[in-house]
């Protein structure tokens, strides 16, 4: 759970703006968040040696970047938007050296043995456009959908999100999203089957 | 060549997973912890809004942040103090090293709270030292006889309504106090609690000794009030829990 807002931050972190702090203050300010964002690190299972040297991290880019802190959020949803950053890139960082690990060659095929070919399973040029022309049409009739349905939309099937994720997104409740995903596929099937003609029967 | 009728669901899958653009430029994360606060003018929520729709990167921020107000306290409540001021020491060093540590303090600010300090140590010491030199004094002024009073316990040996004892004591004179044990239970120490009239405590005297006869020696304090004093004897754990006898002395002062 995130701390409560706290007034004595707010004023450590404008004396640290303006120049009047002394070591004290940030000492404060790092121990009285220490234990949250270490355990925010932990329960993402982010290892304990990795999780600590995050926190360090969060600190460190929360410290430089204080004077960019203008009150618009509560300043620990701005520590904690700021570690969530830094889980990310590790996560992302991670993502990345593991895509460049070395490749295991496979079983070597002779040298002169000629590549393989899979034949692909070409569509008739008059069917390439009508799947074309099928797409354009479902890409305007999304863009047509009112803002928070398109969005709840384009969470649901491009992103893959799940309802409550949706919801805690876009700031909805769940069933307003479930209503949303089922009268964006009404219209656009309505809007659509105008376009496209009668859908098959399944 | 006739077209077949299209599947709705079919066509939904076709729609591409991926047909989102990464946007070129991101909200600061202050920007997207106050969309979560919900802290932003409309206009502002609405374009971060928009572009979390796009932002893979930006939408798992909010999420996160969404998502802590439902995880359960800190789980730190294990984590020793000395695990916190070493990673503090930690953080200082790194903090040192990029320029971003402030003063330890104002130092013109200490020495002035370390003079006044001393100033207020001194000026202790100085009183303490005048009411010693006092003390000192008055003890070492030569009295002749001074008066001694020797007293017996209340009930059995000394009738309770007969007048107390008396003791005339000038300004600035002592005189010397005996307390009658005989055949009082033995304990290691004895405390004494001066009582005036009104039950007020005037005066406690801690770890007394009998003497060899069996009697307790001390000496009266020269600022007694006039007046009828209560001597509640009683053993170390004070006269409500370790009563041991009762005396009465008046105090005459001339």
């Amino acid at each position: 759970m995130r701390p409560k807002p706290d007034p004595n931050s707010l004023e450590r972190v404008r004396r640290l703006q303006d120049g009047t702090a002394t070591e004290d203050d940030s000492r404060w300010l790092f121990a009285r968040y220490y234990r949250w964002v270490l355990g925010y690190f932990l329960r993402r299972q982010v290892p304990e040696h990795r999780a600590e040297e995050l926190t360090q991290d969060t600190f460190l880019q929360m410290f430089r970047e204080i004077g960019t802190f203008r009150g618009e959020s509560t300043f620990e949803s701005w520590l904690f938007a700021i570690a969530a950053n830094v889980l990310r890139n590790e996560r992302r960082r991670h993502g990345q050296e593991m895509r460049n690990a070395p490749e295991v060659p496979l079983d070597a095929t002779p040298e002169d043995a000629p590549p393989l070919e899979i034949a692909a399973d070409q569509p008739s040029p008059e069917r390439a456009a009508f799947e074309e022309q099928r797409r354009q049409a479902l890409g305007r009739a999304i863009a047509e959908l009112p803002p928070q349905m398109r969005q709840c939309f384009v969470l649901r099937r491009e992103r893959e999100l799940k309802y409550r994720e949706i919801a805690a997104l876009l700031k909805i409740s769940i069933d307003t999203v479930k209503a949303h995903l089922f009268q964006a596929r009404q219209r656009l099937k309505a809007d659509l089957g105008e376009e496209l003609g009668p859908w098959k029967e399944t | 060549m006739s077209r077949p009728k299209p599947e709705f669901d079919e066509l939904l899958r076709s729609h591409p997973r991926d047909s989102r653009h990464e946007p070129a430029e991101h909200p600061a994360p202050e920007e997207l912890a106050a969309y979560h606060d919900g802290r932003l003018p409309p206009e502002r929520d609405a374009a971060v809004r928009e572009h979390l729709v796009s932002c893979e990167g930006c939408g798992a921020i909010v999420l996160e942040l969404a998502t802590l107000g439902e995880e359960p306290e800190e789980p730190a409540r294990g984590t020793a103090d000395f695990a916190a001021a070493a990673a503090w020491r930690r953080q200082r060093r790194r903090l040192r090293e990029h320029q971003l540590l402030p003063a330890a303090g104002p130092r013109i600010h200490r020495a002035w709270l370390v003079a006044a300090a001393l100033a207020l140590v001194s000026l202790g010491l100085g009183s303490w030292v005048t009411s010693l030199k006092q003390t000192v004094d008055e003890l070492r002024r030569p009295q002749v006889d001074p008066p001694l009073v020797s007293l017996s316990p209340l009930g059995a040996e000394r009738d309770p309504a007969a007048a107390p004892d008396s003791v005339t004591l000038p300004p600035g004179a002592r005189a010397w106090l005996i307390l009658n044990l005989a055949g009082n239970v033995e304990l290691a120490s004895y405390r004494a609690d001066f009582t005036g009239p009104d039950g007020r405590v005037l005066w406690t005297l801690d770890g007394l000794r009998r003497t060899p006869a069996g009697s307790l020696r001390l000496e009266l304090p020269g600022d007694l009030p006039a007046g009828e004093v209560r001597i509640l004897l009683s053993g170390p754990g004070g006269p409500e829990h370790d009563p041991v006898a009762e005396f009465r002395l008046r105090v005459v002062r001339p």
